[in-house]
Order: structure tokens, then sequence, then C-alpha cells
């Protein structure tokens, strides 16, 4: 594990009695590097572990029936604590198949001042007809939380991607609603010669109230799922965001939940939901993967196992 | 064009198109919104100014409730203002 001490120019407020120093807060900084390599002939891809540092960590792979190399990523504190900072990289080589998902929500806690916001950092990067499944369960920031996460995609030629996020209000639970100080999300997704996604969401639930009509309205609970592969003509596109569409229409309950489909400007769909509840979203993003793999690389998708 | 003034032509087409949704949907007279459009003057160069100083890389958006309406809105059976 590594412990940053807090510098110094990042200090907000200064201690007002010297005679009683409170302890430097420890910043943790996670770095977890994978690699998944493509097996030969008909073997499963492997995965590589070139670097982990806690709390993020990965105990081992596990085959998937389509030869996907299957890994769970923990969080051995239990949540990103205030001012975290971890370190997510992904490397997914030619032809090989990566399916990564979480051993269950990402907690996001309370912001600890005076330190920096928390913050991940993903780099995925898919070589030449790889795939890359990323499917991790909800983020779940707590009252007060300060969450800043940042994901670059970079995708060559032929190579594929599920990427789903879900985002939950808080604990609910608890009565807990978009109390949050700040959450904010950077997504890049490009090819060798283009960028096919770009988002930049800051929610800031005290400025900007989420229920807005053009925001949450009375909705809680967002997603999205972005489904690319490089390389295929705009047709088959077009037609995937029919078959999706005609799903998203089955699929919105208006006060409950809603769906929509629409295609980038290459190489794949995006689909999006508001919903009032986790169950709506978590159960039918599913649904989504799916089909379109079905579609796209005519295999069948498993959600990936928690438990062995 | 300059980059200014293609910036503030955009924002005065696009608030006209809002507004002329409004006249459609909401007991709007033509000089209430021509009046509505004025006002909302300041608020373009204001904008337009911003836009200056940041970065494309920088510019935050959240709006997924009218994402999502405008994906449902291409296969909706009944489109609004259709002819």
């Amino acid at each position: 594990m590594t412990i940053m001490p807090f510098a110094i120019g990042q200090v907000d407020t200064p201690p007002r009695n010297t005679t009683c120093v409170r302890p430097v807060m420890p910043r943790t900084h996670g770095d977890l590097e994978l690699r998944f390599v493509s097996g030969k002939g008909d073997q499963a891809t492997k995965l590589q572990i070139e670097k982990q540092h806690p709390p993020l960590r990965v105990v081992r792979a596990f085959s998937v029936q389509d030869g996907a190399a299957l890994v769970h990523l923990h969080n051995i504190s239990g949540g990103v604590l205030g001012g975290d900072r971890l370190d997510l990289t992904v490397q997914v080589d030619d032809h090989a198949q990566a399916q990564i998902t979480s051993t269950g929500s990402t907690r996001v806690y309370r912001h600890r001042a005076p330190l920096p916001p928390a913050a991940q950092v993903n780099r995925f990067t898919v070589g030449q007809n790889g795939l890359l499944e990323y499917l991790p369960d909800s983020i779940i920031p707590f009252a007060h939380s300060r969450f800043q996460q940042e994901t670059h995609i970079t995708l060559a030629a032929g190579a594929g991607l599920f990427y789903w996020e879900i985002v939950a209000p808080g604990r609910e639970a608890r009565g807990e609603r978009c109390l949050y100080d700040h959450l904010q999300f950077k997504l890049d997704i490009e090819t060798e010669d283009r960028p096919i996604a770009i988002e930049r969401t800051r929610l800031e639930p005290a400025l900007r109230p989420l229920t807005s009509p053009v925001r949450l309205g009375a909705y809680a609970y967002f997603a999205t799922l972005y489904i690319c592969r490089v390389g295929l003509p705009d047709g088959q596109w077009q037609d995937l965001e029919s078959q999706l569409g005609d799903m998203a229409l089955g699929l919105t309950l208006p006060e409950h939940v809603l769906w929509g489909v629409s295609t980038l400007p290459a190489h794949g769909v995006v689909v999006r939901a508001l919903s009032r509840s986790s169950w709506a979203i978590v159960q039918d993003i599913a649904r989504f993967w799916r089909a379109a793999k079905l579609a796209l690389y005519e295999k069948p998708a498993e959600m990936p196992r928690k438990l062995y | 064009l300059g980059e200014e003034e293609t910036v503030l032509a955009y924002l005065q087409q696009a608030m006209l198109s809002l507004i002329s949704a409004c006249q459609r949907l909401l007991p709007v007279g033509q000089s209430h919104a021509t009046s509505i459009l004025w006002h909302l003057k300041p608020a373009m160069l204001d904008s337009a100014a911003q836009t200056r100083q940041s970065l494309a890389q920088d510019t935050f958006s959240f709006s997924p409730a009218i994402n999502v309406a405008s994906m449902r809105h291409v296969t909706l059976p009944i489109r609004l203002f259709i002819s």
C-alpha cells in the first residue's frame, strides 16, 4: 500500500492551534494494472497482473464459456474513502477477451477535509479484435462524498467494448438521496482515428438540483451502456439501434423506468436509462448487453458469477 | 463569420427554436415570444463570453432526461408538431 502524506499546497484551512496538531491524514493510492493475453489456438485468455497496490486487488481470473477471462475487482478497504486515488489500467491484447466486474457496489464515503476529492482513473486499451466487457456494480455516493472518475478507452481495429455505469442516488435505505457534495465523470472512447464518445458530467445537487425535469426529474438512478465494435458498417449499427430501440420501448414503464437507444457517430450505440429504483436498471441493462452480444458476436452472454 | 458571431448566432437560433416550440405548446403569443427572446440576449452574451474561457474538455453537461426523451422521440408513432 502506498500512503502519500498530504501535500502542503492542498490544505484549505491551516490548523488554528499549533499546540494541538491534528495528525496528517494519509491519502491512499491504489494502483492495479491488468493485462489480458490471448491464449494460443483455442485456449482461453490469460490474466497477467502487472501491478497491484491495495486497496485495489484481483485474486485470480476465471474462464468463461466463450474463452474470456473473468476477473473481480476488489477494493479491500470496503469502498472509496475520502481523498483516495485509485488507478486501474487494463490492457486487452489482440484477440484476447476480458470480462471485468466488481464484488459489490462501489461505496463512496464521506469527504475528509482537507483532502482532495476521491478520484478513480481508468485507462482501458483493447487491441485488434480484442473484447473488453466492463460490467461493474453500481456506484453509491454517500452523503457529503466527493468523487471524480476519469475513464479513457482506446479501441484498435476490430476491437469490441461493452461498458456500463450505474449511479445510485445514495443510501436510499437511510433516506439519503442525492446528498453528495460533488460527483464528476469524464469518459472518452476513441478509436485509432477518431473519438466516438465524450462525456463530461458534474453533479453538485446543492447547486443544481437533480430534480430538474431536464436532469433526473422524478427519477433517482441513471445508467449508461456503451456497445462498440470497431469497423462494422453503419447499417449494422442502425439495425442494432432499431432492435434495441424496440426492446427499450418494451421495457419502459414511464412511472418507473425510461430506456433510450441511439447510435454513436461511428462504431457503436449507447443505451441510457433513468429509473426510480435500482432493480429495473440492474436487471434490464443486462438484457441489452445480452441482445447486443448475440447480434455482434453471435455468442450468448452470461452475467458474471460473483460466487465460486 | 467570426468565432464569436458564430456562437451568438447559434445561441440565437437555438433559443428561437425553443421559444417556437413553447408557442405551440403554451399560450404564448407572438409579442410575448419576441419579448422572451429579447430578454434572453444578456444571458446569451454571458454564455458566449464564458465559452471563450473554457476548454471543450472541461465543459460539463448533465441532461439525461432530455437525452432519453430525444432517443425515444425518434420511434414514437406520433411526434410533436408533425404536419
